[in-house]
């Protein structure tokens, strides 16, 4: 074990210089640059875009801004940014946490919605439950995340004014605002998630109770719940963690939709508006933090399977 | 009656020649097919898609209006309207129509993004699971980049490179939903790869693609469907947030996607303009997900019996 | 028993003395909505409206733009005179203290602002500020403790307007030296308000500067950064914020029948642009045939909620009075289909094989119309569809913001969606040839117009320059450069118990001679 997870760290570092490699020259095929937006936008005036373009080096050829970069991110200076002139590091710093404590709290919420429900349909598979259980799935999947959360924000927020519009709340000043801000944002992503992981579960554990081991147990006279949740449960759980980790890793990565509508202060937003103004030393930044988020899920995930299903080896 | 006893008895008087292949293979078939069949939701499944097929084929004969035409002096007309059963939005144009043509574009786009993803991420996680080793290493770093990579960066550079047509709008998202198939086919094959039956397929003979696309892949097809159809959503949702920053389908073209954005605006005033098409995509994710369930029941030999 | 009574009485009139005191001196918290907050420097707010908004209420200017007319009124500058063409002369309120009880300067050790203060301010600017236009400034120097000369490189009668000089805002050096990098989340300034938490993305409070030359009725101010125009409205309605900056036009209508008011100065202005070197733009006749095919009245209301817009028939927006010139420019208007086809065909555009498409020598009168986002998309998909109904293949290209600039700089786009906020500079940035490849994005190049401009940039006189910038404006819309299509005001939508607010233009004033701004109970 302790070998695989040393062979993988060390192969991640090839695989985030890469991302980042990617990134710069993606973004120097794709026209505009954002001083020249800047120009368009009306941010800056004639006389003083030439000196912006020389001062962030933009005239000078890719690769001479790749190595300034790499060497830059490698003295741990992360750059500021160029439309806003704002220090990257502690726009990152205080982001980070926000887009993580979403993210997990997105995750856990659907996990606890989506297992005793995939349980449930798939031990009433086709009853009613069932199929109240795939509605409510289907809706949750379709429904666009700005409206199902513009829908809560004018429900809670202001028919009923039990839940704060917008912003993160502080544990400092109380566990009620800490909480109260955190609902309806995690309730908007976790739905979508909730959908996927509820019918993964259902349709791995109506596989998995049908195997044979499942059929020795209860022939063995088990009791049935001592079936389902020590044997058919755990083998089940291996396509639903590998979705839940494939989308947590994306979550990571902010969303930006949800931040934008519940005013999260987050890394989404900061990527996507750095992308519009091709502000590129935040978009260099902000890929570079998401695929180590991603990286990182990625492994844990591969370590969790181990544990889950005894028989998964990797060499 | 074990799925061992049955494998054995269909090979009951036939050897590993062609003859017996062919006896086997004709039952597979048209026993998964009867299957299908006999599951009624599939079969609702398939009617609803059939319905908003023949929508997009027939859209000129079918749609009561021009989805095109603006109306600017009656905008915003309630569901109900005469003339428009589903409202008309803020240019005047009738939402009915719209979303019988726009059932052209989000029903390809839908249907060939997770087409493309679920057939390119399957064989990629299928190789990667069963082989592992120096391969597996390869395709999982491949994963970790293509979802790793900000999608956007990926959309903005191809659209600008390649101009934004609906077709690269299909191309990006194919590209960026790949990961998850091969995951999860993946995270089956290593489970799989050490039961019992997967070995004795390898003591018969068997070659490795006759594993790992006869024996192994039908046992992957429950999560495989139910993802598939839960992409769809997620396709059409895309095309939406990409035509928000300007990237895909083009103005007045009507689409699914784009009528929510254009609708999001006024969300208060006109609701009609984002319900309507919210539940048309609920409404194919719905019956992807019976089709979905048929399948998973037609083929997958646990599920059968 | 009398005492008993009298104690009663006592403790009832110190209950009601309470209870009113905590009336009058309840507290007037004002919150703001805002779409981002990032970067305070008062010299490097790069246009950011909210940025400039909060640096402006910890700083003062010289001058402040009167919420009437937009010309200067005093603020740190209590009277300032044209000595001559290059020269002018500002004279400084006394007494006026820079802010104390922070890093820059500890409780009761805050000192004057002087004159040396505003010429450090004006070099600093010039060094650091990207949006501001100052290089009409030669220099500035400290006469006395209260007098300021400033000298300029040529005769600069936009001097004080928006922004030029009356942008910079006045610091003292000890800010920058201590500060350093923290001056852009925690400035300090002379202004009526100080800041004490400023966090990027999320929220700016400032609370009353006790010492301030005015006594401004609010005790704090909040900008709280709401990013969706959706979420933003909704805050507002359930009372959570009470004014909402640049919110979205379409709620207009709702909010006032709701009881909210709409406060905003200033906005943008919002056209038809043409690559006049591109064909067929190229040729005037198409473009003023293309113009006299649409019915500009009807358009525009379709797309904006017409109480917050107004018809445009020039670039110049009623915001600038000196080039405002509706009346001098309606007659170059027009809707006339057949007039407008007739042109077409005599530059060689018609139905030669009767597809329903004009065309001329075998190719048909197809173009993109290159947009990018938001409402644009909504006007160039009415007149898109109006050119097809007529024949001309007029597509919508919505690009994102990026290849847009990319391509219109290029000399890519042929017709593309003009606008622009700038006010007094507007003119002379968009059609000045010497511009062309920067902000001169139409590639129009017309020398009568650039002696126009050049001489109005250095007319003093109010009424000559302006008479100049008419004659110039009319030349660009008769040339058929632009199809000037509205002008969109600002929605800024303030609750009804906020009194005395005024929108900001340049800065955000709360508490002026003109407005101090509370909230009613």
């Amino acid at each position: 074990m302790l070998t695989y997870l040393v062979r993988r760290i060390l192969i991640a570092i090839p695989v985030l210089l890469g991302i980042t490699f990617i990134t710069f020259a993606l973004l120097h095929l794709t026209p505009g640059d954002p001083v020249r937006i800047m120009l368009a936008t009306e941010q800056v005036t004639p006389e003083v875009a030439e000196r912006l373009t020389e001062f962030y080096s933009l005239d000078k050829p890719w690769y001479v801004q790749y190595a300034k970069y790499l060497g830059n991110l490698l003295r741990g200076n992360l750059g500021v940014s160029i439309t806003s002139r704002s220090d990257i590091a502690s726009s990152i710093a205080q982001r980070l946490p926000n887009t993580i404590l979403l993210a997990f709290s997105s995750m856990l919420l659907a996990l606890v919605i989506a297992i005793p429900a995939g349980i449930v349909s798939a031990t009433h598979r086709n009853s009613l439950l069932d199929y109240t259980s795939l509605t409510a799935a289907m809706i949750g999947v379709s429904m666009p995340s700005f409206w199902l959360g513009l829908l809560l924000l004018l429900q809670f927020g202001l028919a009923w004014k039990i839940l704060p519009i917008w912003g993160v709340g502080r544990l400092s000043n109380g566990l009620w605002d800490f909480i109260s801000h955190l609902i309806l944002p995690s309730l908007t992503m976790g739905v979508g998630l909730a959908a996927l992981l509820t019918r993964l579960t259902r349709a791995s554990m109506l596989e998995v109770l049908t195997q044979d081991y499942v059929r020795t147990a209860r022939a063995k006279g088990l009791r049935e719940r001592l079936v389902l949740y020590r044997h058919a449960l755990r083998n089940a759980m291996i396509p639903v963690i590998t979705a839940a980790g494939l989308q947590l890793g994306y979550l990571l990565g902010g969303a930006v939709i949800v931040e934008s509508i519940f005013s999260w202060p987050g890394l989404g937003r900061l990527t996507i508006q750095a992308i519009q103004k091709r502000d590129l030393p935040v978009i260099q930044v902000s890929t570079l933090i998401f695929a180590v988020c991603f990286v990182i899920v990625t492994l844990l995930v591969d370590v969790l399977y181990t544990f889950i299903d005894p028989r998964i080896r990797y060499d | 009656m074990t799925r061992f006893g049955r494998r054995r008895r269909q090979s009951e008087g036939a050897g590993p020649s062609g003859d017996g292949d062919a006896v086997r293979r004709v039952s597979h078939r048209r026993r998964a097919f009867r299957t299908f069949l006999r599951h009624r939701l599939a079969l609702l499944g398939t009617l609803m898609l059939l319905s908003f097929v023949v929508c997009a084929v027939f859209a000129d004969h079918i749609a009561p209006h021009d989805p095109l035409e603006l109306n600017l002096l009656s905008p915003f007309q309630k569901p109900g309207s005469p003339g428009h059963l589903l409202g008309t939005d803020n240019f005047g144009r009738d939402i009915l129509s719209r979303l019988i043509y726009g059932s052209r574009i989000s029903l390809t786009v839908g249907l060939v993004v997770v087409g493309i993803a679920a057939v390119l991420g399957t064989t990629l996680g299928l190789l990667s699971g069963y082989f592992g080793g120096v391969i597996d290493i390869l395709v999982m770093r491949l994963v970790e980049i293509f979802a790793a990579f900000p999608f956007l960066i990926l959309a903005v550079a191809v659209m600008a490179v390649l101009g934004p047509s609906i077709y690269n709008v299909m191309l990006v998202l194919g590209l960026v939903n790949w990961p998850i198939y091969a995951r999860l086919v993946r995270s089956r094959v290593l489970t799989l790869r050490e039961t019992p039956f997967v070995e004795a397929a390898r003591a018969v003979g068997c070659s490795n693609a006759r594993i790992m696309f006869v024996h192994i892949l039908p046992n992957c097809t429950s999560s495989l469907t139910v993802t598939a159809a839960m992409s769809i959503a997620g396709a059409i949702l895309a095309t939406a947030a990409l035509g928000f920053l300007g990237l895909g389908v083009q103005p007045p073209t009507p689409e699914w996607g784009m009528m929510l954005n254009e609708g999001k605006d006024f969300l208060r005033r006109a609701p009609q303009m984002i319900t309507y098409p919210g539940v048309a995509i609920m409404l194919i994710v719905l019956s992807l997900n019976f089709i979905g369930d048929g399948l998973r029941d037609a083929l997958d030999p646990h599920l059968r019996g | 028993m009398k005492m008993n009574r009298f104690v009663s009485l006592l403790a009832v009139v110190l209950l009601t003395l309470c209870v009113a005191g905590a009336g009058v001196f309840a507290e007037q918290v004002l919150k703001i909505s805002v779409g981002d907050l990032e970067n305070v420097d008062p010299m490097d707010l790069g246009g950011r409206n909210s940025d400039v908004s909060v640096a402006s209420l910890v700083c003062d200017n010289l001058v402040f733009l009167g919420k009437d007319d937009f010309l200067p009124k005093p603020e740190l500058a209590i009277s300032w005179e044209a000595v001559d063409d290059y020269t002018w002369i500002f004279h400084l309120r006394e007494g006026v203290m820079f802010q104390d009880g922070n890093a820059v300067f500890a409780e009761g050790e805050a000192r004057e602002l002087t004159a040396d203060d505003v010429v450090y301010s004006i070099q600093r600017a010039k060094e650091v500020a990207v949006y501001l236009v100052l290089s009409e400034i030669e220099s500035a120097t400290a006469l006395d403790r209260y007098t300021v000369e400033v000298k300029t490189s040529q005769p600069a009668p936009f001097l004080l307007d928006v922004h030029h000089l009356a942008s910079v805002m006045i610091i003292p050096h000890e800010a920058v030296e201590v500060l350093g990098d923290d001056l852009k989340i925690s400035p300090v300034g002379s202004g009526p308000f100080e800041l004490q938490t400023f966090i990027p993305g999320e929220r700016a409070v400032l609370t009353k500067n006790e010492d301030y030359w005015l006594e401004p009725n609010l005790d704090e101010v909040q900008f709280i950064v709401i990013p969706d125009p959706a979420a933003s409205i909704i805050a507002l309605e359930a009372g959570e914020v009470d004014i909402v900056a640049y919110g979205p036009a379409d709620e207009g209508p709702r909010l006032l029948d709701a009881g909210f008011s709409v406060a905003g100065r200033g906005g943008s202005y919002r056209g038809v642009g043409f690559n006049v070197t591109q064909p067929p733009f190229d040729d005037y006749r198409v473009r003023r045939g293309i113009s006299l095919l649409l019915d500009v009245d009807s358009i525009w209301p379709a797309v904006i909620p017409a109480d917050f817009g107004e018809r445009a028939y020039g670039q110049v927006p009623p915001w600038v009075p000196m080039g405002y010139d509706p009346e001098g420019l309606m007659d170059l208007d027009g809707y006339d289909e057949t007039a407008g086809l007739n042109l077409l065909a005599d530059a060689g555009w018609t139905d030669s094989d009767g597809d329903g498409w004009l065309d001329k020598d075998g190719e048909k009168l197809s173009f993109e119309m290159k947009c990018f986002g938001g409402a644009q998309v909504r006007v160039f998909t009415i007149i898109a569809t109006l050119l097809q109904q007529v024949g001309i293949e007029a597509t919508v290209l919505q690009q994102e913001v990026g290849v847009w600039v990319d391509d219109l700089l290029a000399g890519n786009t042929g017709m593309f969606f003009d606008f622009s906020y700038a006010g007094t500079t507007g003119l002379y940035s968009m059609f000045h040839s010497s511009l062309i490849t920067q902000s001169n994005t139409h590639f129009y190049s017309n020398p009568t117009v650039d002696t126009l401009l050049d001489e109005a940039n250095t007319t003093v006189n109010y009424e000559a320059r302006s008479t100049l910038w008419k004659a110039a404006q009319r030349l660009i819309v008769k040339d058929q450069a632009i199809i000037p299509l509205y002008f969109e005001v600002v929605t800024t939508y303030v609750a009804p118990y906020v009194k005395d607010f005024v929108s900001e233009w340049g800065t955000l004033e709360l508490v002026s001679s003109e407005n101090n701004v509370y909230i009613e109970e």
